[in-house]
C-alpha cells in the first residue's frame, strides 16, 4: 500500500500520542495507585442491612491508624448521611446497596464508585485537604435520585 | 492512474500543519486534566 | 471500457437499469424501502429533539409547566432511546440500502426481507416507545437492572434489534451476490463501510441479545426472581460501546466516499480508508469495560486491558482525520489556494451537505480528546457519571453522527425523490446553528462535569451546597445551547417536510462517489476480505471478555429482584 510520506509521518506521530497516553495510565496506576475502584466481594442484597459486614454503619478507626467507613446506599439516601474522617490518613470506604444501583461520588475528590446490589464496593484514598465534601449519587436510581446526597467532613489533625 | 495526488506534486502540508496543532492541543488537554485535576486529588487503591 | 468502480471521468455512477424498471432511484422499489427507514429515523429525531429542549431547560431549573421528576426521568429515557437506538438504527439501515444499491449497481438481494426487517423493527420500536411514554419504563436507554421496566420495553427493544439483523442479512446477501458476479474488483468503498458496520453490529448485538434473552425478558415476565446487575451491565456494555461505532462507521463512510466529491476534491487514500474500517471491526467490541471502570465485581487488571484496546481504537480515527483533511486540501487547492491554510476558506461552506460534514468533523475532533480522557482508567473517576459525559457524547453521537446524518439527508433526498431541496436558506444555516448550540451546550457540560455535577439528575441543587451553587451558575448557558440546538433541529425537520411535500419533481441529481487518488486495492487481497477479519474480531472479543465473564459466573453471586421506583 502506498502511503503519502506526510500521512505516514502523521501516523507515527499519532501512534506516539497513543503510546504517551497508554504509558501515562500504566505509570500512574503502578506508581501512585491510579486505579478505579475494582473490589470483588459479593453479598446477598436481601440481607445486606443485617449482614455483619454492614451491621455497624459509619466510621471505624482501625488499630493500624487507618480509617474504615461503612456506608449503605439506598433509595434515596446514604447511611450515614454525614461522615467524619481525618485528613492525611488512608480512608477505606465499603459501600453496598440493598435495592438498585447507585453511585457514590465524593465531589472534588477521586472517589467515584458504582454501588451494585449483590456486591461490596471498596476503595481506599487519602484526603489531603480538610473541608466539607458533597457526596452525590450519580447513577439514576429512581424518582428521588437527585435528592440522594451526603456530606463527607474531613477534619484537621487527630 | 496517476500515483501522485494532483496538488502539483505537493504533499498536503496544510493538513499536516493543522494536525500538528491538533496533536499538541490533544496532548495538552489530556495532560492538563491528568496533572492539574486527577493527580493532585490523590491515589485510589482498588 | 469504463472501470465499474472508478465509474467515469466525472465519477458519476450510472446505477443502470439492471432489473429495475426505473432508470433512476426515483420511484424505484428499493428507494421506497430506504425512504421508509429514513422516515422513521427523522420522525424519531424530531420527537427526541423536542423532548431534549425541555430537558435542557428543566436541568437549568426553568419553571416549565408539567415539570416534575417523573416527567423528567421519563423524558431522559425517551430521548436516549429515540436518539441512540431508533434514529440511528433506522438511518443506518436506510443508508445501507442506498449504498448497497448504488455502489454495487445491482438490485438489493432480498428487498422483501428488507421490508420484513423494517416492520419488525418498527413494531418493536412502537412497543417500547408506548410503554416509555406511559411511564412504565423510566429506566433510561441503558436499562440497568434491578430497575425494572414493563416487559414490552425489553421485548420491543429486542424486536428492534431483530429487525436490524434482518437488514444485516440482506446487506450480506447483496454483497455476496455482487461478489459472485464481480470477482475481479475490490468491493466498492461505500459497501466496504456498510459491511464493516454490519459486522460490528452483529458482534455487538450478541451481548445485548444475551442480556435480553437470558436475563431481562424472563425476569420481567416473572420466570426468574433475580438478575445479577454486574453481569447485565457487562453484557450491555459489550454492546454499548460498539453501538457507537455502528453509528460512526456509516458516518465515516459518508465522509470518505461522498464528502470529497461534494467538496470538489478527491479521496486522498482509498486503501487507508479500508484499513480504517477493518480496524473498527477488530477493536469496536473488546473495549466495553471502559464503561464499567468504577464497577465492583470486575478486577482492575481486566479494566486495564480494555483501556489499552480503547487507546488503539483512537488510531483509525487519527488516520481518518489526515485522509479527509488532505482530501479537502485537494479540493481547496483545486480552487486556486496556494497558502498553508487559505484553502480552507475556498471550500464550499455555503453548501448544506459540505458544511454539515465539515462542522461535524471539527466537533468530533473535540469529542476525541474528551474520549481519550474518559478512557484513562483511573482518571475516569474524575468524570464518571458527571455532566462531562453528556457534554462528551453530544459531540460524538450527537454531532459526528447526528449532524452528519442531517447533512446526508440533504444529499439523499433530492437523489432519492427527484425533488429539489426546499427552504435552502434554512438548510444552509442549520449546520451552523447546530455548531454554535453544540459548542455552548457541550463546553458548559464538560466544565460543570469537572466541577462534579452529576448527570441524569432532575435538579442539581443538593440543598444549596456550595459545590452545587458553583455548577448551577452554568446550567442556564447549557440550556441556551439546547434551545439553539432545538432551533437547528427544527430547521432540519422543516427542510425535510417542505422538500418531500413539494410536488414539483425535476431531474434527480445523480449519485456520485469520490474518486480516489492513487486508485484502489486489488480484489481478494487482505483488505478486501471480511470472513478473515470477522474471525479475528471474534478472537479479540473472546480474549477480552471470556475470562471476566467466566470469573463472574463462577463467583458466588446473589441476584437482585426488580424494582420500579418511577
Amino acid at each position: 500500500m502506498h502511503v503519502d510520506p506526510y500521512e505516514k509521518f502523521w501516523m507515527f506521530a499519532a501512534a506516539g500520542l497513543i503510546v504517551l497516553f497508554a504509558s501515562s495510565v500504566v505509570y500512574g496506576a503502578f506508581s501512585y495507585a491510579g486505579h478505579p475502584p475494582s473490589h470483588v466481594e459479593t453479598i446477598d442484597p436481601s440481607t445486606a442491612r443485617t449482614d455483619p459486614r454492614f451491621a455497624e454503619l459509619g466510621v471505624v478507626e482501625k488499630p493500624d491508624g487507618s480509617v474504615e467507613v461503612v456506608v449503605l446506599a439506598q433509595m434515596f439516601s446514604f447511611m450515614p448521611g454525614e461522615i467524619r474522617v481525618p485528613a492525611g490518613r488512608p480512608v477505606t470506604f465499603r459501600v453496598t446497596s440493598p435495592d438498585v444501583i447507585h453511585g457514590f461520588q465524593i465531589v472534588a475528590s477521586n472517589g467515584n464508585a458504582t454501588i451494585v446490589p449483590g456486591y461490596v464496593s471498596q476503595f481506599t484514598t487519602t484526603f489531603a485537604k480538610p473541608g466539607e465534601y458533597l457526596i452525590v449519587c450519580n447513577e439514576y436510581c429512581g424518582l428521588g435520585h437527585h435528592l440522594m446526597s451526603g456530606r463527607l467532613i474531613v477534619e484537621e489533625g487527630a | 492512474m496517476n500515483q501522485r495526488e494532483p496538488t502539483n506534486g505537493d504533499h498536503p502540508r496544510g493538513t499536516l500543519a493543522i494536525l500538528a496543532i491538533y496533536g499538541v492541543l490533544f496532548a495538552a488537554a489530556w495532560m492538563a486534566v491528568y496533572f492539574l485535576i486527577y493527580a493532585p486529588r490523590g491515589g485510589v487503591h482498588p | 471500457m469504463i472501470d465499474r468502480y472508478d465509474a467515469s471521468a466525472t465519477g458519476v455512477i450510472d446505477i443502470g437499469a439492471a432489473t429495475d424498471k426505473s432508470p433512476s432511484a426515483v420511484g424505484a422499489s428499493w428507494t421506497k424501502l430506504a425512504l421508509a427507514n429514513f422516515g422513521v429515523a427523522i420522525t424519531a429525531f424530531g420527537i427526541a429533539a423536542t423532548i431534549a429542549v425541555m430537558q435542557a431547560m428543566s436541568r437549568a431549573n426553568a419553571d416549565l409547566p408539567f415539570r416534575s421528576p417523573r416527567i423528567f426521568y421519563l423524558s431522559v429515557t425517551a430521548h436516549g432511546f429515540l436518539m441512540a437506538l431508533v434514529f440511528t438504527t433506522f438511518f443506518v439501515m436506510g443508508l445501507g440500502y442506498v449504498f448497497a444499491r448504488v455502489s454495487l449497481r445491482r438490485p438489493i438481494e432480498g428487498e422483501r426481507l428488507g421490508w420484513m426487517g423494517f416492520w419488525v423493527a418498527l413494531a418493536g420500536t412502537l412497543m417500547a416507545v408506548a410503554v416509555i411514554l406511559a411511564g412504565k419504563a423510566s429506566v433510561l436507554y441503558t436499562f440497568y437492572p434491578p430497575l425494572e421496566a414493563h416487559p414490552l420495553f425489553y421485548i420491543g427493544t429486542t424486536l428492534l434489534v431483530v429487525g436490524s439483523w434482518i437488514w444485516c442479512f440482506v446487506m450480506v446477501q447483496s454483497y455476496r451476490a455482487w461478489r459472485r458476479e464481480t470477482p475481479s474488483k475490490p468491493v466498492p468503498l461505500p459497501m466496504h463501510g456498510i459491511m464493516a458496520s454490519v459486522i460490528v453490529w452483529v458482534l455487538a448485538t450478541l451481548g445485548v441479545a444475551a442480556e435480553m434473552i437470558f436475563l431481562l425478558i424472563p425476569w420481567s415476565l416473572g420466570f426468574r426472581e433475580t438478575v445479577d446487575p454486574v453481569l447485565a451491565r457487562t453484557l450491555f456494555w459489550w454492546f454499548g460501546h460498539p453501538l457507537v461505532y455502528f453509528w460512526l462507521v456509516p458516518a465515516y463512510t459518508l465522509w470518505y466516499t461522498v464528502l470529497p466529491k461534494e467538496a470538489g476534491g478527491k479521496l486522498f487514500s482509498d486503501p487507508l480508508a479500508r484499513l480504517v474500517f477493518i480496524l473498527f471491526v477488530l477493536f469496536s467490541t473488546p473495549v466495553g469495560l471502559h464503561h464499567q471502570f468504577t464497577d465492583p465485581g470486575i478486577t482492575a487488571g481486566w479494566k486495564l486491558i480494555h483501556t489499552m484496546n480503547t487507546y488503539v481504537i483512537l488510531f483509525p480515527s487519527f488516520i481518518t482525520a489526515f485522509t479527509l483533511i488532505a482530501s479537502l486540501e485537494i479540493a481547496g487547492r483545486a480552487r486556486g489556494a496556494t497558502g498553508l491554510f487559505n484553502w480552507v476558506a475556498r471550500l464550499p461552506w455555503r453548501e448544506p451537505f459540505f458544511a454539515s460534514i465539515a462542522l461535524a468533523m471539527l466537533i468530533f475532533s473535540l469529542g476525541g480528546i474528551g474520549g481519550a480522557i474518559n478512557a484513562a482508567y483511573g482518571m475516569n473517576a474524575v468524570i464518571h457519571n458527571t455532566a462531562w459525559v453528556q457534554g462528551h457524547f453530544h459531540l460524538t453521537a450527537g454531532t459526528a453522527t447526528g449532524l452528519t446524518f442531517m447533512g446526508a439527508t440533504y444529499w439523499l433526498l433530492p437523489r432519492l425523490t427527484g425533488k429539489p431541496l426546499r427552504l435552502p436558506a434554512f438548510a444552509a444555516v442549520q449546520p451552523y446553528l447546530w455548531f454554535v448550540g453544540m459548542l455552548m451546550f457541550s463546553i458548559v457540560n464538560h466544565a460543570t462535569g469537572l466541577m462534579g455535577m452529576p448527570r441524569r439528575v432532575f435538579d442539581a441543587s443538593y440543598g444549596g451546597h456550595p459545590a452545587a451553587e458553583s455548577w448551577l451558575a452554568w446550567t442556564g448557558l447549557s440550556a441556551i445551547g439546547g434551545v439553539i440546538l432545538f432551533a437547528s433541529a427544527m430547521c432540519f425537520v422543516a427542510v425535510v417536510v417542505a422538500t418531500i411535500t413539494n410536488r414539483r419533481g425535476g431531474d434527480a441529481p445523480a449519485f456520485a462517489f469520490a474518486e480516489p487518488v492513487g486508485g484502489t486495492i486489488r480484489a481478494g487481497t487482505i483488505l478486501d476480505r471480511f470472513g478473515f477479519w470477522t474471525i479475528a474480531a471474534v478472537v479479540m472479543i473472546v480474549l477480552a471478555y471470556a475470562y471476566p465473564i467466566f470469573d463472574l459466573l463462577r463467583m458466588e453471586r446473589f441476584g437482585a429482584p426488580g424494582l420500579s421506583p418511577f
